[in-house]
């Protein structure tokens, strides 16, 4: 029969094919690092960074050095810090970033955005409980725009600048505070704004 | 009658405290350096942060923000935890004084439990 003489040579066709014929799975890594819901999964092995490099222990965490020299800075000159409080505290840093991010990208899909811009981060600070950061973060981020900005010549690509955000930043920002140097210049200058006054503090 | 201009006394003394590496960012700018504005690697924090699938895109202020605020929180947690030390009398930081932060602190409860 006709049907049977088709199968036949199908299957033929395969036995003599010189490429193995494989089943292949398209991996999403090429697009810019981007993780999506579709290529992750919970399950517990290592999850696979661009190109099938796997994720090592040591990457969930903040190298050791920078974390135990910030800690020295932040307690009495004469302490010292234990290993495994180091180490504790090293893990709580890369929960906390966690912490931020889970937040962060909860209100970036409800808002059906995909990327996470500065703002989603200050809210989440807002809400978890760090509203305190909030006002800091705002002063050191424009400075870093500003440095950012002077040195565009150089590295273009890198400063994706969101301009919604930066609109957003222009309006929202309460600071009252608002540091100043002149580059070249040998003075800095603070301004604080106290109600309508405008006080100056010089350092040099 | 004469209004006195209230200075808010707290504000005053956050900026102190918050200030001492504005300062740094700010003398290093005026000194025409080009200031090193985080003490972290931001390629390992975007890492971290990529481990959330639900997260995708992370703009460059993001970034620098968690980074930042990275820094903030590792300064507050070794600071809780060192008062825990001064209260045993003890010269060295250890990871219980680290849980009795953890413990005793309300925005470090997140951590509780998350700890292997």
């Amino acid at each position: 029969m006709e049907k049977a003489e088709l199968s036949d040579d199908i299957t033929h066709t395969f036995a003599l094919a010189t490429d193995q014929y494989m089943v292949q799975v398209e991996e999403m890594d090429d697009e810019q690092e981007q993780l999506t819901a579709e290529n992750t999964d919970d399950s517990n092995h290592d999850p696979i960074d661009k190109v099938g490099t796997p994720l090592r222990e040591q990457d969930r965490f903040l190298p050791i050095a920078n974390v135990a020299k910030i800690m020295k800075k932040a307690i009495p000159e004469t302490g010292k810090i234990a290993k495994d409080a180091r180490e504790c505290v090293q893990e709580c840093v890369s929960e906390f970033i966690s912490f931020i991010t889970s937040e962060a990208s909860d209100r970036c899909y409800m808002e059906k955005r995909k990327t996470i811009n500065g703002e989603d981060i200050l809210y989440a600070m807002s809400s978890l409980g760090f509203d305190n950061y909030v006002e800091p973060l705002k002063i050191y981020l424009l400075k870093y725009r500003e440095a950012a900005k002077s040195d565009k010549n150089l590295q273009p690509s890198e400063l994706a600048f969101e301009e919604a955000a930066d609109e957003s930043y222009n309006t929202t920002i309460t600071s009252r505070n608002l540091i100043a140097a002149e580059p070249g210049g040998t003075e800095t200058v603070i301004y604080t704004y106290q109600d309508t006054n405008i006080h100056q503090f010089q350092i040099n | 009658m004469e209004e006195v201009a209230e200075v808010d006394v707290e504000d005053v003394e956050n900026e102190k405290s918050q200030s001492t590496e504005t300062l740094e960012v700010v003398e290093a700018l005026a000194s025409n350096e080009k200031p090193k504005f985080v003490r972290l690697p931001l390629t390992r924090i975007k890492h971290i942060m990529k481990m959330d699938p639900d997260c995708s895109l992370i703009s460059q202020d993001a970034l620098f923000l968690v980074t930042k605020s990275t820094e903030l929180f590792l300064e507050y947690l070794a600071k809780e935890s060192a008062k825990f030390m001064g209260m045993g009398k003890r010269k060295t930081v250890q990871k219980r004084d680290v849980d009795a932060a953890i413990d005793n602190v309300p925005s470090l409860c997140f951590l509780d439990g998350a700890l292997e």
